[in-house]
């Protein structure tokens, strides 16, 4: 059964959505589909996410697992990873043709998600 | 030398730079198969092979606050840099450096007026503007991210995969038998088992036919990334190393030589430096990584 994207104006910190970047120019697996993203940090012109990927990422990256969760329409196992930390317009999460919302990630991952931002900013911070 | 910026418009950089590993504060620009895609500065920098950053672009009095202009009269630049469109990017989509505006603490200060609204007399920070105009130009900045964000190595073609270590255990066959399916010496499938041997396409099609049951086909189930790998040759200092733009210049020599791409070439130097690994001083591992690297282009560029 087709369902209609639904969309969330206001995104809080540990929803997901599936974003729509305009181009891919390396061949990426996801290439023009929709990828889910998490939502970090909110600013006011811009939301910090970082993507989630099935691919298994760096054993050096700042990574965390993502179990598949139907419910929320992750539909196979992932990873979260700092590399692929990217800005997404507020403006553009009032669009489900852009940013169409899945739900809230759910305890305890939605808190690793943040722990993993907030280790990103801190270490941003130091400029190590 | 000219860069097309996030608005389309032509950014004449400096031709010339320093191909050395990022710190806070650099100017860099995104250099991916030869080609200048972008600038970018260095936000932060990790242990790992990857930075964070913001894109920067020609200057543009449409920009708002938190965005800054800098200016350096030596290099003929003015640039504005846009602290709110901070992504992820890879060490190894890094070219040359053209400058290096700010010290860490400065980064800092400029980091905390995004969070508070601060002002600092140091930065020359755009004006506050909420228009129609200065959102759209946020928006197209907001995209270069995500596409400077895409170049990486290794990538997940199936060329920068290896096979998962427990694959013979999940078929329950033997080196000789994999290697008539797929009609390769048994000497090569141990390599490919043992993780030395990245297979290539037709290989991985036929590994995916002797794995899958009826109707799968999904290659990430029985592959993994080279960087992903717990094969201690692997390991995290050579992948820093190999995506560091100290060897930008000896991938595009690679690159050129063998007439591949520039993710292929990176690769190619990963994959001989394995052949390398057995003999090298096990005293000093950074060097033993570099010894090693410098050895696999060598090797690579006096091949006929």
């Amino acid at each position: 059964m087709h369902t209609v994207p639904k969309a969330k104006a206001d995104p809080e910190l540990g929803d997901i959505y599936k974003a729509s970047p305009l181009t891919s120019v390396n061949g990426d697996a996801h290439g023009q589909n929709k990828r889910p993203i998490g939502v970090v940090k909110l600013e006011r012109r811009v939301v910090r996410t970082i993507t989630r990927t099935t691919q298994m990422p760096a054993k050096t990256d700042h990574s965390i697992f993502s179990a598949k969760d139907h419910s929320i329409g992750l539909n196979k196992d992932g990873y979260w990873a700092g590399v692929n930390t990217r800005p997404v317009m507020r403006r553009h999460f009032a669009d489900s043709s852009i940013c169409e919302y899945l739900g809230r990630l759910p305890s305890p991952e939605k808190e690793s998600l943040l722990q993993l931002w907030n280790t990103l900013d801190m270490l941003g911070l130091q400029n190590r | 030398m000219t860069v097309i910026d996030a608005f389309g418009k032509p950014l004449e950089i400096p031709s010339t730079g320093v191909f050395s590993t990022p710190a806070v504060g650099d100017i860099f620009v995104v250099t991916t198969e030869g080609i200048d895609r972008g600038l970018v500065l260095v936000s932060a920098t990790f242990d790992t092979p990857y930075v964070l950053a913001w894109v920067t672009t020609t200057q543009v009095e449409e920009a708002t606050f938190p965005a800054f202009r800098i200016s350096d009269l030596e290099a003929e630049f003015d640039l504005t840099v846009w602290p709110e469109t901070e992504f992820g990017l890879s060490l190894s989509a890094l070219g040359r450096r053209i400058g290096s505006v700010f010290d860490s603490g400065t980064i800092h200060i400029i980091r905390q007026a995004a969070e508070d609204e601060s002002l600092d007399p140091h930065v020359d920070f755009h004006q506050k503007n909420d228009s129609e105009e200065s959102l759209w130009y946020l928006s197209k900045v907001v995209d270069t991210a995500w596409i400077l964000g895409e170049w990486k190595w290794p990538t997940t073609d199936p060329g920068s995969l290896l096979l998962v270590p427990d694959f013979q255990e999940k078929v329950e066959q033997s080196p000789e038998a994999i290697g008539d399916y797929l009609g390769i010496p048994a000497s090569r499938v141990v390599g490919i088992l043992q993780g030395k041997i990245l297979p290539n396409a037709s290989e991985w099609t036929l590994l995916l036919e002797l794995s899958s049951e009826p109707g799968e086909n999904d290659l990430q189930s029985i592959s993994v990334p080279i960087d992903a790998s717990d094969d201690a040759r692997t390991s995290a200092p050579l992948f820093a190393e190999l995506s560091n733009p100290r060897f930008k210049e000896d991938v595009h020599n690679v690159m050129q030589k063998l007439n591949m791409s520039e993710n292929d070439a990176r690769t190619a130097i990963w994959q001989e430096s394995f052949r390398l690994a057995a003999r090298q001083d096990k005293t000093n591992p950074a060097a033993r990584t570099r010894d090693r690297l410098t050895q696999a282009v060598r090797g690579l560029l006096d091949r006929d």
